[in-house]
């Protein structure tokens, strides 16, 4: 189980976390929904020790990452929103350094890579340089190390943004497998994608939780989109802007 | 005035990066005022090393001519070195890319590259000449020798930022040619480790031509000392060549960092490595791949520890064991205290992806030991001939493994600790400068002092040596226990 318990977290004057509580359970695969700065890549740094909250708690499964980040981070793979990788390693060279850190013996390595390799469809770009990538390929290698040690705790900011339609039918898939055996949550602006994907919803604005539940209840007899438009209280800003425009 | 925006922009960028504070980002830093600022610890440690050199003049006119040429060497060779880091930084933080889709005029981006020199260590670089020009000058109540080195030292900050951006882009960005690899790195190591053989080139060109300086009054930085016209023709004309390299090195540079890498054939056939070799082939991949970061670890590795083993060797024939001792214990230190800063900028960008792994600040600092222990296997195979050369003493060579090893480890633990705690590159920003010269300079002045007491008293620097081994190896165990679950 992931839990935030009143959970917040300021940036100077800015409140990116307002007194969160919140628990994902293992079984289903949760999509953290928001405009931009509503505080979800915030929430999902904090499960790893990367960004401390002012006050509240958090744990992973029975590690507290505020006390022992090392500890979340061999159950979480996690994948940023930003694309993060060495320019001057192929993905080879990455995911051996990765494979290391955790100690994955060489056989499980092999294993896992060539299968996670083979549906990214990765083949013909193991021997690139990771400068040499295109977006959508560095994001494969990121997902890629997220996943090669079978986390307990898959934590994937914005993860099918520069994906194309196929790999991201594979990506949802492989959530879709992991989600029966660990936690799964990823953050998403594409509403009919968390639509889709998601078996539960939680929807955050300036730092609060607006709205959380299974989708089915949540939107009722509306669209994803009205309910979140309503929900943040967006509605009327958006007739403002197209009124503008 | 957009070129300075240009240079404030990508300096406070860069600093961000590095360090993800807001500190610098919310000051102007591109004023006269915030550029002295920002240099003004190393200019303090050169205006205290030129001063002293400019004492020579006590020994007359030509103590003056013969101390600008070391002084000029080591300006050059300073620079040279700081561009390398500071292109680094520009590459593989991709400073340039949001620039490059906008409107900017090529000279403007020239200047602004020019400035950004000027501010990363460019301006203390003249302060390795001006105060020794000053002080010959007042000695010998000779303004001119004062405008002679004022004008070589300047001369000599453009040139080397020139090199910098010159030899910057021959690499690029990333380069898959192994030849144009390797021209780049040697290239970098040439300038960068010139200065180290600055005795060598001295007495050699002396031993040439004699103590008649005539023949040199015409080369630079001595042209810059004399007022008849082929020597002032020469001074003008190295300074006008300076400036042109420059002009045309930021603009080739410019070029080079924007461009796409190359597409090169790849190979799909791929290998994975295990346990120790993976994680030591990671950094071993990066350094040979970027000839910038490449050159420093290999002049810091070999060509400053085989500069002083060979002078220690063209001096005396055989050493007295204990000076033997302290020369393995101060060569071992001394390597890896320098390698430690290098292997570190080694992940620049990429350095962010290391914060999503399960690593403590010890584990990282265990890491980097090993890389340095392999960079300089090499090197430890060539100094250990050399101090069997000086000394004939088997133990003086694990003594220097030992040395070499437990420096190694403090000092890459002591850049463990000064890590950002948020993702960020490592990069020359991300370390304080004045922190990394003092780092540097302690340990420095202090083993270098030990070599030199252990020529008259080598027993008493035989202990000291010891003992401050002693201390290597109880601060690393002390440093090594509190970041053991301090994570990245």
């Amino acid at each position: 189980m992931l839990s935030y318990r009143d959970v917040t977290k300021r940036y100077g004057n800015v409140v990116a976390l307002k007194g969160v509580t919140l628990e994902f359970q293992p079984g289903k695969i949760h999509a953290l929904l928001g405009p931009n700065g509503s505080g979800k890549s915030t929430l999902m740094k904090i499960a790893l020790g990367l960004v401390k909250p002012d006050s509240g708690s958090v744990k992973v499964y029975d590690i507290d990452p505020l006390r022992d980040p090392i500890g979340a981070r061999r159950l979480i793979g996690y994948v940023p929103e930003e694309v993060l990788i060495y320019e001057s390693l192929t993905p080879s060279e990455w995911f051996s350094f990765v494979g290391s850190i955790y100690g994955m013996d060489k056989a499980l390595l092999r294993e896992r890579l060539d299968t996670l390799i083979r549906v990214f469809k990765m083949e013909e770009h193991m021997g690139k340089l990771g400068g040499e990538l295109s977006l959508g390929n560095k994001r494969k290698v990121m997902l890629i190390s997220a996943l090669m040690k079978e986390p307990k705790v898959l934590i994937l900011d914005e993860p099918f943004s520069g994906l194309d339609p196929e790999v991201a039918r594979v990506l949802k898939e492989i959530l879709r497998r992991k989600a029966e055996e660990g936690i799964v949550v990823f953050s998403t602006h594409i509403l009919e994608l968390a639509e889709a994907v998601a078996d539960e919803i939680t929807i955050l604005h300036y730092g609060e939780v607006v709205a959380r539940g299974p989708i089915s209840e949540l939107k009722g007899k509306k669209d994803l989109e009205s309910y979140f438009m309503e929900v943040t209280g967006l509605s009327s800003e958006l007739q403002e802007l197209l009124k503008a425009l | 005035m957009s070129w300075k925006v240009i240079a404030e922009a990508i300096a406070k960028e860069a600093s961000y990066r590095a360090q993800k504070e807001m500190s610098r980002r919310n000051l102007t830093i591109m004023t006269a005022g915030g550029i002295l600022k920002y240099n003004i610890f190393i200019i303090l440690i050169l205006s205290f090393i030129s001063g002293l050199t400019g004492l020579a003049s006590f020994g007359g006119r030509d103590a003056v001519l013969y101390a600008a040429i070391p002084l000029f060497i080591i300006e050059i060779m300073l620079g040279t070195l700081s561009m390398a880091l500071n292109l680094q930084a520009i590459i593989s933080d991709e400073l340039l890319e949001p620039i490059q889709h906008l409107p900017i005029r090529e000279r403007e981006l020239r200047r602004a590259l020019s400035l950004l020199g000027i501010y990363w260590g460019g301006l203390a670089l003249p302060f390795a000449m001006i105060p020794a020009g000053l002080i010959s000058s007042m000695i010998l109540s000779d303004p001119s020798i004062f405008a002679g080195y004022f004008a070589a030292s300047i001369t000599g900050m453009i040139l080397s930022l020139a090199l910098g951006y010159l030899v910057g882009s021959i690499g690029g960005r990333y380069t898959r040619s192994v030849s144009r690899r390797a021209i780049s790195t040697l290239l970098w190591t040439i300038l960068i480790g010139f200065g180290f053989f600055i005795n060598f080139i001295m007495s050699t060109f002396f031993s040439t031509v004699g103590s008649d300086l005539g023949v040199l009054r015409i080369v630079p930085p001595l042209s810059f000392l004399h007022w008849d016209l082929p020597s002032s023709i020469s001074s003008a004309l190295t300074f006008a060549v300076s400036l042109a390299l420059l002009t045309y090195g930021t603009s080739r540079f410019w070029r080079a960092a924007i461009s796409p890498g190359e597409a090169a054939p790849v190979s799909l056939s791929w290998e994975l490595s295990f346990g120790l070799k993976s994680i030591l082939m990671k950094d071993f991949k990066i350094a040979s791949r970027n000839p910038r970061m490449l050159a420093p670890l290999i002049v810091n590795s070999i060509a400053l520890p085989l500069f002083l083993i060979s002078s220690m060797i063209r001096g005396i024939e055989k050493l007295d064991i204990p000076v033997v001792l302290v020369l393995s214990i101060s060569l071992g230190v001394l390597q890896a205290t320098y390698s430690a800063y290098s292997s570190y900028l080694l992940d620049s960008s990429g350095a962010r992806a290391l914060y999503m792994l399960p690593m403590s600040r010890r584990k990282v600092a265990s890491m980097k030991t090993l890389s340095i222990l392999a960079f300089n296997s090499i090197p430890f195979i060539l100094i250990s001939i050399g101090l069997m050369q000086l000394g004939s003493i088997w133990a003086s060579i694990p003594i220097y493994l030992i040395a070499l090893t437990g420096s190694g480890y403090l000092n890459c633990l002591i850049y463990a600790k000064m890590l950002p705690k948020e993702p960020a590159n490592w990069s020359v920003e991300t370390f304080e400068r004045w922190i990394i010269t003092i780092i540097m300079m302690v340990q420095t002045t202090f083993f270098l002092s030990l070599l030199i007491v252990s020529q008259f008293l080598p027993i008493f620097a035989l202990w000291l040596s010891s003992l401050s081994l002693v201390a290597v190896y109880g601060a690393s165990l002390y440093l090594s226990h509190e970041l053991r679950d301090e994570p990245l």
